[in-house]
């Protein structure tokens, strides 16, 4: 009789896999839309961009306007040096928070911190980028790399920070109490025991919030402002992808467009493989 | 020195206790976890503790080097003597504390991020006074008595 009732009846089976039918599909269907946006632009760049993505692409400087050939050596360096200033000032200003946020959990001004950081992830980037005009445009006067860097480094600030609280609290209390046993004081223990066991997480944190930034135009439209030179001088104004990708877009030479697609498929692919390789590193040493 | 000889003066240095608790009681919250305890260890010997699980025996031990001061919303009362001194008393320090009175672990706890070998000298290591010379030899001595060396 109970067994009976558990079985169900046929009809009521029936129904319950008609349900479930319907419910897998439109889990299934959700997935395939989040994913089609991402692989149509990853094709469309691919058939756009990979053509122009040849060695002049990375070691010459832009042709003349409606000429062929060139390439955007200066804005790849750029790139590269604005995320070197931008990590500078998020890693150790984002970490350093982190550490203070997950390991002084008593202090009274915790909770403001960690408000004040959720908030910041809300800020729209060009607003960081006002502030790094304000801070040191409008001081030198004119467009610099510098300003650009910070304007990045405040951005990626409050992820690094959310990234290494989160991270620091998982390490489990009995790893800080071996810490303490041994008659360390705080600061050793945070330093030889915490850190280095939640270093991968930390890393994983730093790494997708260069990725986050390293995609920005915004901000630096009107502090790093872009370079069709060669320009190591952080005071002067420096060439960067997105800016790249900016002008080109909008310009009326269909060279110039292949170009943007191009620097958009390489700077697409280098947030995709540094996200996926930080994954993939650290998930086999955990 | 003969065997003999080695014994007496074990003894009598044993005479002499460590460690005394006077009316120990620990809180966690409201909660009365240990309920005035009052003992002496003496030196150079094996003193245990015996009770049913939950009892309170680790709480009581956590309590001889300060542990709880770690833990949100424990409080320890009563007065524990290391040598004559108070360990709560105002100005000590708990790490110098900790340093003195060191504990080992009901499960064992290496740290993960270390190598076996780092995780037998990590004491020697983070408290800073070692010659490097002396690690291989500490560590394989530890690791033999501890059955683990191969």
């Amino acid at each position: 009789m109970t067994l009976h009732r558990l079985a169900g009846g046929q009809a009521n089976r029936r129904r319950r896999s008609f349900y479930d039918g319907i419910a897998t599909a439109l889990i299934v269907l959700a997935a395939v839309i989040v994913l089609t946006p991402l692989v149509l632009v990853l094709a469309y760049l691919i058939g756009r961009g990979l053509g122009s993505l040849d060695l002049a692409f990375f070691t010459q400087l832009p042709a003349p306007a409606g000429e062929a050939g060139g390439g955007v050596a200066q804005a790849v360096v750029g790139t590269l040096e604005l995320l070197a200033v931008a990590s500078v000032i998020g890693l150790v200003i984002g970490i350093g928070t982190g550490v203070f946020v997950a390991e002084y959990p008593g202090h009274p001004l915790v909770p403001t911190v960690r408000l004040l950081s959720d908030a910041l992830i809300g800020i729209p980037s060009i607003v960081m980028g006002v502030v790094a005009y304000a801070l040191l445009v409008i001081p030198l006067r004119h467009f610099n790399g510098l300003s650009g860097g910070v304007s990045l480094g405040l951005i990626m600030i409050p992820y690094v920070v959310r990234g290494t609280d989160e991270v620091m609290r998982l390490v489990p209390r009995s790893v800080r109490e071996a810490g303490f046993a041994l008659g360390l004081p705080r600061w050793r223990v945070i330093l030889s025991v915490v850190i280095p066991s939640a270093a991968s997480g930390i890393v994983t944190g730093a790494m997708l919030a260069m990725a986050r930034v390293a995609g920005e135009a915004a901000p630096l439209l009107f502090t790093a402002f872009g370079n069709q030179y060669w320009n190591f001088d952080p005071f002067k104004p420096v060439a960067a992808l997105p800016l790249v990708i900016y002008t080109y877009s909008i310009s009326p030479y269909d060279s110039w467009h292949r170009i943007a697609s191009a620097a958009s498929l390489l700077l697409v692919v280098f947030v995709l493989l540094t996200t996926l390789l930080t994954r993939l590193v650290f998930r086999r040493r955990t | 020195m003969t065997v003999q000889g080695e014994r007496e003066t074990v003894a009598e240095r044993s005479v002499e206790a460590v460690l005394e608790l006077e009316q120990v009681n620990v809180y966690y919250g409201e909660t009365r976890a240990v309920r005035d305890v009052s003992m002496a260890v003496r030196a150079n010997t094996v003193t245990a503790l015996i009770g049913a699980s939950g009892c309170g025996k680790t709480t009581l031990l956590r309590a001889l080097n300060r542990m709880h001061d770690l833990t949100k919303g424990a409080r320890v009362e009563g007065r524990v003597l290391f040598e004559g001194q108070d360990v709560y008393d105002r100005g000590v320090d708990p790490v110098a504390v900790r340093r003195a009175i060191g504990m080992v672990f009901q499960k064992p706890n290496p740290f993960p991020t270390m190598s076996v070998y780092d995780n037998v000298v990590a004491g020697l290591k983070l408290v800073g006074r070692v010659r490097r010379s002396e690690l291989d030899g500490v560590v394989e001595r530890s690791l033999r008595q501890a059955a683990l060396w191969d």
